[in-house]
C-alpha cells in the first residue's frame, strides 16, 4: 500500500507529468482511448479521419523539414 | 517519410496534446544568448555582458582577426532566425564582418573568407563566402548602424539587414550548425550584439508572417473534393458520439450529409431524390440504428440506400446550380462510385450503430465515473478490456486518480462518497438527462485536488481505495456508504 499525496496539484511544486495525469485533459485521453478499443471491436479506424489528416499534416511537415537537413518550422495549427 | 516517427511514441487520441508536443519540443531548442567568451583571439576583448566586443590589435596582416562566435548555433526547428549588431566605433578602418560560421571557423580570420562562413562586411558592404575578394551586395555600413543577419530556415537562405532595412537573398542553401560570428580588424571597434533580449530594429514578425502567407498560397493551389470538409466534420462528430450535433447538422443541410456519406457525388442513379426527403430517409435510418444497436446489417442497408438517394440528390442540385459540373461521373467507373458510396454507408452505420454505447462509456468517464464504466463496459462488451489491456490500465490508473481526488473539499459539506462510485440508489444506466454524479464538472475545481487538511488524516483516502479495491473485485456488491467521513475509516484500512 502506498499513498501519493500532493498539496496542490495543479500548483508549480507538481511535476508536470504527474500534474497532466490529474488533469480534467486525461478524462478525455481515457475516454478516447475506450472509445478507440469500442471501434476496434467494431472493426472501425479507433481514430476519425480529421485526426489521421492531423497527424498526416504533422507528419509531413517534419518529413520536409527532415528532407530540407532538419530545417524549418513544424506545423502550427493555431496560428493559421 | 522518415522512419524516425515512432507512432508509439506519439500522445494517444487527445485533441489538443499532440501538435502542441511539437511545438513544446521546438521551442525547447537551444538558440543564442550570449557570446562564446572562452575562446576568442587576444586581439578581442569582451565585456562583461558577453555582448559587446571591441578590437585590441594592430590589424595590419590576414591572420590578426578578433572573430568570436556565439554560444549556441542557430536554432532550426524555427522559420526564422535573426540576430544583429549595433556599431558603437567603427575604428580605423571600419572592417567589421557579420554573419554566421560553422563551429570549426578559426578565429582569427574574417568570416565569409573561409568555406562554411557567410558574411557581410562593413567597410565595402560586400558578401563574403569562401573569398577574399567577395561580391557586390548592400552599402557600406560605419558607426551607429545597425546591422543584422537572418536565416531563413525553411529555403536555408541567409539576409542581411541595415538599420531595419532588408538587402535581400545573399546565399542560399547553406549548411547547418552555424553560430552568429562577427569580426573585427581595426583599432578601436567597438560592436554590441543582440540576441532578441533587445527589440529588433527590424521587423523580423513580418517576414514569418509573409513567409508563412506564401506558404498557404502555394498549398492553396491544390485542389480538394468540395464534400470533403462536410464529410470530415460528419465523421468526426459520429466519432465522438455527438449524436445531437449530427443530427442538428443533417438537418441544417441534408445535401451536406448526403455528400458527407458520398463525397463522390456522382452516382449513376437517375431520380433526383426531392432533398427534403433525402434528409427524412437519413433520420429514420439514424433511428433504427441508434434504437436497435444490434441490428447492424439492417441499419447498414437502410443508410446505404438512404446515402444513394441523397447523393442523387446533391448531384441534382449541383448541376441545376453549376451548369453541371459536379455530374462529370463517366458510366465506366459508375460501379466503382456505388460500391464506394455503399461502402461509406456502411461505415456510418456501424458507426451509429455502437454510438449509444460509446457515448454512455465516454460520458461516465468525464464525468470521473470510472467504476461505473468499467461496470457498463463490462455489461455490453464483456471481455472488451481483456482483450485490451492498455486501455484497461489506463482505465485503472484514472480510476486511482479520480478516487484520490474524490476527497476534494466539498466531500465535507456533500458527504458523498466519490464521483467514482455509484450510489446504491441509482440504477445502473443512467440517461443524459440524469445529473452527472457528484456534479464533478461545476462544484469542483477544475484540477482534482488531493485531500490533505489536518483535520482528516490521509489514511481516510487510503480507507478509501481500499474499499474501492474490495468492492470492485467482489462483483457487484453495492453497499451503503457511511454518509460522512469518520476515524473508524481508518480501521478498515488495517483490518
Amino acid at each position: 500500500m502506498a499513498l501519493i499525496a500532493y498539496e496542490d496539484p495543479a500548483g508549480p511544486a507538481t511535476p508536470a507529468a504527474q500534474a497532466r495525469l490529474m488533469s480534467r485533459a486525461q478524462r478525455e485521453v481515457v475516454a478516447d482511448a475506450l472509445n478507440g478499443a469500442l471501434l476496434r471491436e467494431a472493426s472501425l479506424e479507433p481514430t476519425c479521419a480529421i485526426e489521421r489528416l492531423l497527424r498526416q499534416l504533422v507528419a509531413t511537415h517534419i518529413a520536409i523539414r527532415d528532407a530540407n537537413e532538419g530545417c524549418g518550422e513544424g506545423f502550427r495549427l493555431r496560428e493559421e | 517519410m522518415s522512419a524516425a516517427i515512432d507512432e508509439s511514441l506519439l500522445p494517444s487520441s487527445s485533441s489538443n496534446t499532440w501538435y502542441d508536443t511539437v511545438e513544446e519540443e521546438d521551442q525547447l531548442e537551444p538558440a543564442p544568448s550570449e557570446l562564446n567568451t572562452a575562446t576568442h583571439p587576444r586581439y578581442l576583448v569582451a565585456n562583461k555582458d558577453k555582448l559587446t566586443i571591441r578590437y585590441v590589435g594592430k590589424g595590419n596582416h590576414t591572420h590578426d582577426v578578433g572573430a568570436i562566435r556565439a554560444n549556441q548555433p542557430c536554432p532550426h526547428r524555427r522559420l526564422l532566425y535573426y540576430f544583429e549588431i549595433t556599431v558603437l566605433d567603427a575604428g580605423s578602418r571600419g572592417c567589421i564582418a557579420v554573419g554566421l560560421a560553422g563551429g570549426s571557423f578559426e578565429l582569427n580570420r574574417q568570416p565569409g573568407w573561409e568555406a562554411n562562413s557567410y558574411a557581410y562586411h562593413g567597410e565595402d558592404g560586400r558578401k563574403y563566402s569562401e573569398s577574399e575578394r567577395g561580391e557586390a551586395y548592400g552599402p557600406s555600413f560605419t558607426a551607429g548602424d545597425v546591422v543584422g543577419c537572418g536565416f531563413l530556415l525553411s529555403r536555408r537562405e541567409i539576409f542581411f539587414t541595415v538599420n531595419g532595412r532588408s538587402l535581400g537573398p545573399a546565399f542560399a542553401n547553406v549548411g547547418r550548425d552555424l553560430y552568429p560570428t562577427v569580426g573585427l580588424h581595426s583599432p578601436g571597434e567597438t560592436v554590441v550584439l543582440n540576441f532578441g533580449a533587445q527589440p529588433f530594429k527590424f521587423d523580423v514578425s513580418a517576414v514569418v508572417e509573409a513567409e508563412r502567407q506564401t506558404k498557404l498560397e502555394s498549398v492553396a493551389l491544390y485542389p480538394v473534393p468540395q464534400a470533403s470538409m462536410a464529410a470530415l466534420v460528419r465523421s468526426y462528430l459520429l466519432h465522438y458520439t455527438h449524436e445531437k450535433t449530427l443530427a442538428a447538422l443533417d438537418s441544417a443541410s441534408p445535401a451536406g450529409a448526403a455528400a458527407g456519406a458520398a463525397p463522390a457525388a456522382a452516382s449513376s442513379a437517375p431520380a433526383a431524390t426531392d432533398l427534403g426527403a433525402a434528409g427524412e430517409a437519413m433520420d429514420v435510418s439514424e433511428g433504427a440504428a441508434t434504437d436497435l444497436p444490434t441490428n447492424g446489417a439492417s441499419a447498414a442497408s437502410a443508410k446505404g440506400s438512404a446515402a444513394a438517394g441523397g447523393d442523387a440528390a446533391a448531384n441534382g442540385s449541383n448541376s441545376a446550380g453549376s451548369g453541371g459540373a459536379g455530374g462529370s461521373g463517366g458510366s465506366g467507373s459508375g460501379g466503382a462510385l456505388e460500391s464506394h458510396v455503399r461502402e461509406e454507408g456502411a461505415r456510418e452505420a456501424a458507426l451509429r450503430a455502437t454510438m449509444a454505447q460509446r457515448r454512455r462509456l465516454r460520458q461516465l468517464v468525464l464525468a470521473g465515473d470510472v467504476g461505473g464504466a468499467c461496470d457498463e463496459c463490462e455489461r455490453t462488451a464483456p471481455g472488451l478490456l481483456e482483450r485490451h489491456p492498455d486501455v484497461r490500465f489506463l482505465l485503472r490508473c484514472q480510476q486511482f486518480v479520480e478516487v484520490s481526488s474524490a476527497a476534494a473539499p466539498n466531500i465535507h459539506s456533500e458527504g458523498s462518497f466519490s464521483p467514482s462510485r455509484r450510489p446504491a440508489d441509482r440504477p445502473l444506466t443512467r440517461s443524459p438527462a440524469q445529473p452527472r454524479p457528484a456534479a464533478h464538472a461545476s462544484t469542483h475545481s477544475p484540477s482534482p485536488r488531493l485531500w490533505t487538511d489536518g483535520r482528516h488524516s490521509s489514511c481516510e483516502i487510503a480507507s478509501r481505495w481500499t474499499r474501492w479495491r474490495t468492492r470492485s473485485s467482489s462483483s457487484r456488491r453495492t453497499a451503503s456508504r457511511p454518509s460522512a467521513p469518520s476515524p473508524r475509516c481508518c480501521r478498515t484500512l488495517w483490518r
